[in-house]
């Protein structure tokens, strides 16, 4: 006797969320990452904490934008956030859809208010009030309690992405717990390799704070290879669609070869290329960031194939 | 008001349709998606699945052995269930998707934003996106017959009572009776699928089968999606605490500064 496959329906989720996930990864990675270097790390890293900055806010903006226009309603974007017919706000803890956009709001304020502040200590405005209002955000209490509320979003931003998917009935998805904890460390991966990026376009020699984001990244980029493993078997024999055809190559050669094992190595090991460690460190970064954005492709399509 | 909803007893069912035509033509849904679908090939199932234009949908299971001497034709009117703990209300972040007084679940079409998490989160694959209205669509038990006291129209039309609408409990003890009656005539694998609180709290849209729930391709354990959500979350929480460790580590480390001389901050 044959019998009837389970079937879901697939939300189609696809490029622009896609988008989404990587740019809100490193939006608030790289804001996570900024504010723990202002605090924890050396005067000579105060640039690239404006890097981090400077790179949350309109990444926040992007992802908002990639949101409204993924929705087939896009003039209801509001509907997330306020319950107009019904009064109040639009807010459920439980559902990671709901406090995600909640969170999204939220760090965008703030990563606004942190955005003007590196913008005025930059003094390009050429305005007194922006410029005592970076000063005010560098050195006052009141600036650092934003600072870390803005990070304690972004780190939140980061990894709800994971538990959206996982929050879910469609398969593979909801057949592991990693996703959350996969997405949070992959977007401070991102998040840093940005900073690298940024930091070598704006050509500012800073080896030391540069070799400070790698040796971080070493750290996520490692804890992400575990949890790609500890992803997959939890998964079992139900991850074959992420390991065979396309994706397969794309997760076994793009995310974890080229997007952590090169660029660890080239961290590691600058002279492999036989290029300047600030050549092989922009190409690493660049490396990172493909890989994070190939792990979100690999993770979002291959399950909704297999129910649309 | 007491929960109401359907019972559908498939073993009388005989893929008539008029359930489907029923459903479509009081809710003003489209005959198909520009007439791009065409034939399944699929015996004689041309709608494929529940949509946002399907509320409704007949499977047909065609069931035969090995040499095909004997076969089996099983039919089931698929809707969605309104569960009584309901993955997509629990999920729907605009509160568009609300429980009625008849305990029924019904999307509110002017709330909807198109955001899919429903779909995402049904366990049954009810929920789509209207392609006209882009907004997530279902049957909404016709909610509109109900506040006027009047059965739910595919309830009306199917002409062989496989499809029975009532309260919920009386539901419950009719497809009692009928499954006590088919298994005492050699039925030994008839059974009620959500006619209790086993399934998601229970399901005011139940079936009786006579075959395993996989058989008609429904899920044998449907679960709420947030069922992982306290383990994922904690997890994210440990790899939140670990990442901020690492950045400690890293950022306090000093001993590359003397190998390539830094420029000052501005």
């Amino acid at each position: 006797m044959t019998s009837l496959l389970v079937t879901t329906l697939a939300p189609h989720w696809d490029w622009l969320i896609i988008l989404y996930f990587f740019f809100g990864g490193i939006a608030g990675g790289a804001y996570f990452m900024a504010t723990l270097l202002r605090f924890a790390g050396w005067p000579e890293d105060r640039p690239v904490v404006r890097l981090g900055y400077y790179v949350a806010f309109p990444l926040a903006i992007l992802c908002g934008l990639l949101l409204i226009l993924d929705l087939r309603q896009p003039l209801r974007f509001l509907n997330m956030l306020f319950a107009f017919k019904a009064g109040g706000l639009s807010f459920k803890y439980w559902s990671p859809i709901s406090f995600g956009s909640w969170l999204l709001f939220l760090f965008g304020l703030v990563s606004f208010l942190s955005f003007i502040g590196v913008v005025g200590e930059d003094r390009r405005i050429r305005s007194a009030a922006a410029k005592r209002y970076g000063r005010w955000m560098w050195e006052s209490a009141a600036g650092a309690a934003i600072a870390v509320v803005g990070a304690v979003l972004g780190i939140a931003f980061a990894g709800y992405t994971g538990l959206l998917i996982a929050t879910t009935s469609q398969p593979i998805w909801s057949d592991s717990p990693i996703f959350g904890a996969l997405f949070l460390v992959s977007g401070v991966s991102t998040g840093l390799a940005t900073m690298v990026v940024l930091l070598r376009w704006r050509r500012l020699q800073l080896h030391a704070s540069e070799v400070r984001l790698e040796t971080a990244d070493n750290f996520m980029m490692l804890a992400e290879l575990v949890l790609i493993l500890l992803l997959l078997a939890t998964l079992g024999s139900l991850a074959k669609p992420l390991l065979t055809g396309i994706y397969g190559v794309l997760l076994v050669l793009g995310v974890v070869l080229l997007g952590l094992i090169v660029p660890l190595l080239l961290h590691l090991r600058p002279a492999i290329l036989k290029a300047s460690a600030a050549q092989s460190g922009a190409i690493a970064a660049g490396l990172v960031l493909l890989g994070g954005l190939l792990l979100r492709v690999v993770i979002l399509l291959p399950p909704q194939a297999l129910t649309s | 008001m007491g929960a109401k909803g359907f019972y559908t007893d498939t073993t009388v069912c005989i893929g008539c349709k008029a359930c489907q035509v029923a459903c479509k033509e009081w809710n003003q849904l489209p005959a198909a998606q520009g007439y791009e679908k065409g034939f399944t090939g699929d015996s004689y199932d041309n709608t494929g699945s529940l949509s946002g234009e399907n509320w409704r949908h007949v499977k047909f299971i065609e069931q035969f052995n090995e040499d095909r001497t004997e076969a089996r034709w099983l039919m089931m009117s698929d809707v969605c269930k309104h569960c009584v703990r309901a993955g997509c209300l629990e999920v729907c972040p605009t509160g568009a998707i609300m429980r009625t007084e008849f305990d029924t679940v019904f999307i509110q079409p002017d709330v909807c934003n198109g955001c899919r998490a429903c779909i995402a989160a049904c366990p049954f694959g009810v929920i789509e996106i209207h392609p006209e209205r882009g907004v997530a669509q279902k049957c909404t038990l016709c909610y509109d017959r109900l506040q006027n006291g009047r059965v739910p129209a595919c309830a009306q039309a199917c002409p062989t009572a496989s499809i029975q609408f009532g309260d919920i409990g009386e539901m419950r003890a009719r497809a009692n009776e009928r499954l006590k009656q088919l298994q005492d005539q050699g039925h030994t694998k008839a059974n009620l699928y959500g006619a209790d609180e086993t399934i998601l709290g229970g399901l005011n849209s139940f079936y009786l089968l006579d075959d395993k729930p996989e058989v008609y391709g429904l899920p044998a354990n449907p679960q709420l999606p947030s069922r992982h959500l306290p383990q994922s979350s904690a997890l994210a929480v440990i790899a939140a605490f670990f990442a901020a460790l690492a950045g400690l580590v890293a950022f306090r480390r000093r001993g590359e500064v003397a190998t390539e001389p830094s420029r000052p901050p501005k």
